[in-house]
């Protein structure tokens, strides 16, 4: 069953009572809040996730709740937790659905070490991978949101989940989360995207996110080969140019954007140098998305 | 420093060099550390995990691996190399037992 099957009434029902299990990628999330916003963005941003009424398991039991005393009524706030521990300080309540992300993506950096775990964007075309990493700012989830709307297949705008063993991406198709100028460029597009609601005044600046095709979600099974390492870089009025990085320094270069290399050891180098075995490197730079969606469809046919 | 001494691959390099087209990553077990090397540093690393050898053991090797080096520059380089890779506990001296 999928999170659109249900009559959002009930749907919003389950997530303020016992929590929903939806199956994200690899993982089975239980979310549970009592903030309508919450409940609402994933009925439409997660429509096409598989939910699972009766699971008696989840991989991360996450809980994004009002702080106890005033902060309910005063300036409300919203807490997340993760088993009941809550990592961070109380954002302001109007953040709740955004902090349901973050949170999720701490909780899979943090623990889901049978991956190698790459900050970057992921897509797919033609059976080959495109590994994007690159530190805010750097305009990955824009490229992202872009080559996803242009055919490629979204397999992930946070992670990179490099699996040691098969050698293969595993998908996490969430939503894209953009941000400032990246929201208007990206509606611009296309006039079917599904946008959740702007938020303001987070730390980021202000953020909307993009739901993704639901053919994407359903490939969420369908593992992926690397093929490229391409770390961008948007430069104002810059002409794109992408230049091949020779592998050494493409490892040091991923190695800074893993969020578990350093707890992974030994099992962590061998593994990036398994993926740096099968991916060539690239410095991108771009400030023209329809350029750049040319170069890498030029680079998807030549592989 | 005397060039008669043996030096070997300290215990906590990782043997799985990861050795690209010019250059090499090696991971050092102990501190967690990951170092981008040259291809040369890489040849003499190659070379001490075969087998512990001299600084003039190593460039004679190397001599045969570098056709177009400076040859009388490679004994200096092998050896301001063993003590950069010294500092970083990736190779050590074979203790002295005269």
């Amino acid at each position: 069953m999928r999170v659109k099957d249900i009559e959002y009434e009930q749907f919003k029902k389950y997530v303020s009572c016992e929590g929903v299990c939806l199956k994200i990628g690899p993982f089975v999330v239980n979310v549970r809040s009592s903030f309508p916003l919450v409940a609402e963005n994933i009925y439409q941003l997660y429509a096409d996730f598989i939910i699972e009424l009766n699971s008696e398991f989840a991989d991360f039991y996450v809980c994004v709740k009002p702080p106890a005393g005033l902060r309910r009524w005063f300036r409300p706030q919203c807490l997340f937790s993760f088993d009941g521990f809550i990592p961070f300080k109380p954002l302001p309540a109007n953040h709740a659905f955004v902090f349901f992300e973050w949170g999720l993506n701490w909780c899979i950096a943090q623990f889901a070490h049978q991956f190698l775990i790459i900050h970057s964007a992921v897509l797919e075309k033609n059976g080959k991978a495109v590994i994007l990493p690159g530190m805010p700012g750097a305009g990955k989830s824009t490229l992202c949101a872009a080559l996803a709307l242009d055919g490629w297949r979204l397999l992930s705008d946070e992670f990179a989940l490099f699996n040691p063993e098969d050698k293969s991406l595993t998908p996490i198709p969430r939503p894209v989360s953009l941000k400032n100028e990246s929201v208007n460029i990206i509606k611009q597009r296309q006039d079917n995207i599904i946008f959740g609601p702007l938020v303001e005044n987070t730390h980021k600046g202000t953020i909307a996110l993009m739901k993704p095709v639901t053919s994407y979600v359903d490939a969420s099974a369908e593992v992926a080969c690397p093929a490229w390492i391409i770390f961008p870089e948007y430069q104002p009025d810059a002409e794109s140019s992408l230049l091949p990085l020779s592998k050494g320094e493409g490892f040091m270069e991923v190695k800074k954007n893993c969020f578990n290399y350093d707890v992974l050891g030994e099992r962590g180098f061998r593994s990036l140098g398994e993926l740096l075995n099968l991916a060539e490197c690239y410095n991108f730079s771009y400030s023209n998305l329809d350029e750049a969606l040319n170069i890498f469809n030029q680079l998807a046919l030549e592989k | 420093m005397s060039t008669d001494r043996v030096w070997l691959v300290s215990e906590y390099l990782s043997p799985d060099f990861q050795i690209y087209d010019e250059q090499a990553v090696v991971y050092h077990c102990g501190n967690g550390q990951t170092h981008l090397l040259s291809l040369f540093g890489a040849e003499v690393l190659k070379i001490l995990l075969l087998k512990p050898g001299t600084i003039k053991e190593l460039t004679i090797a190397l001599y045969d691996r570098f056709d177009d080096v400076d040859k009388t520059d490679v004994e200096h380089s092998v050896q301001q190399f063993l003590e950069y890779c010294r500092l970083l506990d990736v190779v050590k001296m074979q203790p002295d037992e005269s």
